[in-house]
């Protein structure tokens, strides 16, 4: 059937590397339907499964996905410290052409564990007055979702304020968020992962007053 | 009985099979092959390679071929397919100064070292139709033994190596403005933008002006261009030099250190040297406009380089004027693949709108012929609160 | 509806895999700052500029397999130019097409929305021609790019206001603007301003692509899409005095139908796919004039027009 053509981004194709998608094309195309789901219902998490990516240590499945599914050599991905020994970096590089970030302010998409202070996600581009959309996407990597800390939300994707928690978040996280809020049209989006489960938090994203209307 | 319209299905297919038989012509004559086209049409050739930008002659032959002739409809073809392609590496930039030349002139000096090379040019034909090309067999069948080198004056250049650019020639004596190359630019590594992938936003850089103008059209072009020389944008422009000729194209992959050449292009480049009467921070000098095109499209290089230049008006703190010097007129409004189809779009069906319009205008023109029976809410459904 | 092959020498669904990836990120932004219209790296396509390519490029890159497409122009399924897209995919991504409404996972529209409510699996792509909603006003990209990063829709209001002094009422039927999520306005890509009130709070996902101008933006679901008004003048839709001639409905957008050499007019739902629904339901209008109701009984709105 369909898809035969690969992606035109692979940079060096002699290098030796772990295999990528077995189906690139509609592998990418399932993720990123799934993330956009999230996105634009905002609290409604969604599942990455099925894709067989190699395993890195410390990276959870549904964020290299991600990765894999959106990066090109278009984009500067920074990935945090403590994820940096485990070669998904080369990896990234290698199938989809996307080069590693020098610094925070140049990430397009970086991914950041939860309970780290040291990688709070208010250290990337939120974009400009005039191009907003030219903010970083931030994968912050958490514990679980359900249990934890919760939060009503509100915005756009939400019908009616709704409650999440999410487990695993560093002391602060949600105050950031308000901060990152404040900034609107500019500011950070954040893909919240655990495993293969993905919550989008799009900056619109608010949190709401205590009892649902 | 009226029954919403169906049948479009068919209807387009049938028009397609018309379509077919009318670029097919009569089937007494042979089929027009692209090898010919390519060879006998190079003219139309070059033009959809340009604004196609696609460097492929016998693409842009089969999409002439395709489009009966219609060449922004063959561009159009072009681009499509080139949207398609991958972006595997950019080349180092072209050094025209190494051309091997086919046509050299400068309006700007009498002669000058590799003097002026005529090449294949109209330029001094007389624009009298040639009868004896109406035959099968042209009469007057060239010989194919003239020497290119008999087309000018130029004296064995062949010993003395590249002709010297006649703005560098300039630039010895300090009179014309220079570009500062970045570090990067000589081994041809300077990130470059390309709006093929990046939408345009502005103020545009040089390197995104310079690729819009070579995609537009020559039409729009020249009309600009011809305006800056009627007074809306006046620059006094010399033709400092035109030149077609062959060029290598080169790459330096990753992995090498050295550049592998990839073949040759044949391209025309125009430099038009204007005059600038200096501010309080600059001495006058002779300021620069650029042209390029894929080909022989010396008038699209041309009015390409005096567009380029009237661009150039905020940056050089002119005021800007004219049509021409409008930055977002300008290459907003270039691309005739852009143009034509927002245009020709007028021809798809509008009729909810109108409907919308309809209704609107009744509703004046009632309010209109009575005045009395205005704003009453009644005759719309309030949506306030839903 | 495909015919299992697809065009040789093309990816699935046209688009090579790195342009699909770019657009994606786009329409991510575009989903996180509802209404701002984010610029794109738009390609050519194998249809025109202004014929729905930036409709086609967002379709493209959101289309899966087990996709079902419906494409609609003027409300209907038949025009041409809907027949015309739905085919380029049916051809280069070989998936299924429907023209119901409610079996379709992704709907493709020029100048309409569905009269049948969407639900949260669907998402609906705009054709837009101009997506700048100040435009008209402020020709400049520049100063339009400022306007919105400031907030500054003055313009866009005293526009409107003109109208009333000049009309006593707002004087635009279509591509009628709004403000999405209390901060962006923007152009409503253009549908009949009776369409506005269907994109407000929708359940489905609303994607608007213009190819020729490189921009996509996006209107999540449920989220508040306001149409721009006064408080004394308050946003209204228009109404017939007709109901449709096939199906009797009244409720819905009528497009005016000539129909003879006298210019007898009757009126239609614009929406096919709607109209076919109430007549299987047993619903009927009145026919064509002269048919069932002689003596052209099609109401006020044709009469006294020049034939």
């Amino acid at each position: 059937m369909a898809g035969t053509a690969s992606t035109n981004s692979a940079p060096r194709a002699s290098l030796p590397g772990l295999p990528g998608f077995k189906n690139p094309v509609f592998d990418t195309q399932r993720i990123f339907r799934r993330l956009m789901r999230t996105m634009s219902l905002p609290g409604t998490v969604v599942t990455i499964d099925g894709i067989d990516l190699p395993a890195f240590e410390g990276v959870m499945p549904a964020s290299a996905a991600t990765l894999m599914a959106l990066a090109d050599r278009e984009t500067a991905v920074w990935i945090d410290g403590d994820l940096c020994p485990s070669g998904i970096s080369d990896y990234l590089r290698f199938h989809t052409g996307a080069p590693a970030a020098k610094q925070r302010q140049e990430a397009v998409f970086a991914l950041i564990d939860g309970r780290s202070g040291a990688s709070a996600f208010d250290g990337f581009n939120p974009g400009t007055d005039e191009y907003p959309d030219r903010s970083a996407t931030v994968i912050v990597q958490v514990e679980g979702f359900g249990t934890g800390q919760a939060k009503i939300i509100d915005g756009p994707g939400i019908k009616e304020p709704r409650e999440i928690s999410v487990q695993g978040l560093v002391a602060g996280f949600w105050s950031r968020w308000t901060a990152n809020q404040g900034k609107y049209p500019r500011g950070v989006d954040l893909f919240l992962v655990s495993g293969e489960d993905v919550l989008g938090l799009p900056r619109s994203v608010r949190e709401a007053s205590k009892e649902p209307t | 009985m009226y029954v919403a319209v169906k049948g479009g299905e068919k209807a387009i297919d049938n028009a397609h099979e018309i379509l077919e038989e009318d670029r097919r012509g009569d089937l007494e004559l042979p089929e027009i092959g692209v090898g010919q086209i390519s060879e006998q049409l190079g003219r139309a050739v070059d033009r959809v390679m340009t604004e196609g930008s696609v460097y492929d002659p016998e693409l842009a032959a089969l999409a002439v071929k395709q489009a009966q002739g219609d060449l922004v409809e063959a561009i159009f073809l072009l681009r499509a397919f080139r949207a398609t392609l991958p972006r595997l590496a950019v080349s180092r930039t072209l050094n025209t100064g190494e051309m091997r030349i086919r046509r050299r002139i400068s309006a700007t000096f009498k002669d000058l070292p590799g003097g002026q090379i005529l090449g294949p040019t109209y330029d001094y034909t007389h624009r009298l139709l040639d009868f004896g090309l109406m035959a099968e067999k042209a009469a007057n069948e060239p010989s194919g033994e003239t020497d290119p080198s008999d087309a000018g004056d130029q004296k064995s250049r062949d010993a003395e190596g590249p002709i010297p650019k006649v703005l560098d020639l300039l630039d010895r004596d300090g009179l014309i403005e220079t570009f500062e190359a970045g570090a990067g630019d000589e081994a041809g590594e300077e990130e470059v933008g390309d709006l093929t992938r990046e939408p345009l936003t502005f103020p545009a850089g040089r390197d995104l002006r310079l690729q819009n103008l070579a995609r537009g059209d020559e039409g729009f072009l020249l009309a600009l261009g011809y305006s800056t020389q009627r007074g809306f944008g006046n620059n006094h422009p010399f033709a400092g030099e035109i030149r077609l000729g062959e060029v290598d194209v080169e790459i330096v992959p990753e992995e090498l250190d050295f550049p592998v050449p990839l073949g040759e292009i044949t391209v025309t480049e125009c430099e038009m040297i204007t005059q600038f009467k200096g501010s309080k921070e600059q001495p006058p000098k002779f300021t620069r406009g650029y042209g390029l095109a894929f080909g022989h499209c010396e008038r699209k290089a041309m009015a390409m380089a005096l567009v380029d230049r009237a661009l150039r008006t905020k940056e050089l703190g002119e005021e800007p004027k004219a049509p021409a010097q409008d930055e977002e007129f300008v290459l907003y409004h270039s691309d005739n693949v852009e143009s034509s189809g927002f245009v020709e779009h007028l021809k798809l069906p509008h009729y909810v709108d109108f409907q919308a319009e309809l209704t609107l205008i009744r509703k004046l023109r009632q309010e209109h012929d009575d005045p009395g029976s205005g704003s009453e809410p009644a005759a719309e459904r309030a949506e306030a609160g839903e | 509806m495909g015919d299992g092959t697809q065009v040789r020498g093309y990816n699935f669904a046209y688009l090579d895999e790195g342009t699909k990836r770019s657009i994606r990120r786009i329409i991510l932004k575009a989903i996180a700052i509802p209404g701002y219209q984010v610029p794109f790296g738009s390609r050519e396509m194998p249809l025109p500029y202004g014929w729905g390519t930036g409709g086609i490029q967002v379709t493209a890159s959101i289309l899966g397999p087990d996709d079902v497409l419906k494409v609609i122009d003027q409300g209907a399924d038949d025009t041409t130019n809907a027949v015309s897209i739905r085919r380029f995919f049916s051809r280069t991504a070989n998936i299924s097409t429907t023209e119901r409404t409610t079996e379709a996972t992704i709907i493709q529209t020029r100048h309409r929305v569905p009269e049948t409510p969407l639900h949260e699996d669907q998402i609906l792509v705009y054709q837009v021609p101009i997506p700048e909603p100040l435009r008209w006003l402020e020709p400049r990209e520049t100063e339009t790019r400022k306007m919105h990063a400031l907030e500054e829709y003055g313009v866009m209001h005293v526009k409107l206001y003109e109208d009333i002094a000049h009309y006593g009422h707002i004087a635009t039927a279509y591509n009628y603007p709004a403000l999405v999520n209390r901060r962006h306005v923007m152009a409503t890509s253009p549908i009949p301003k009776f369409d506005n009130p269907k994109i407000d709070r929708i359940p489905a996902l609303q994607i608007f692509g213009a190819g020729r101008e490189k921009r996509i933006y996006a209107i999540p679901p449920y989220t508040e899409v306001k149409s721009l008004d006064f408080e004394d003048h308050p946003f209204s839709i228009e109404t017939w005095d007709q109901c449709c001639a096939m199906c009797g409905d009244t409720e819905s957008y009528l497009d005016e139908v000539i129909t003879d050499d006298e210019g007898t007019r009757m009126f239609v739902c614009s929406d096919t796919d709607h109209c076919r629904r109430r007549r299987d339901d047993g619903h009927a209008g009145p026919g064509e004039p002269g048919e069932d109701a002689p003596g052209d009984d099609n109401g006020g709105a044709g009469k006294g027009l020049p034939g």
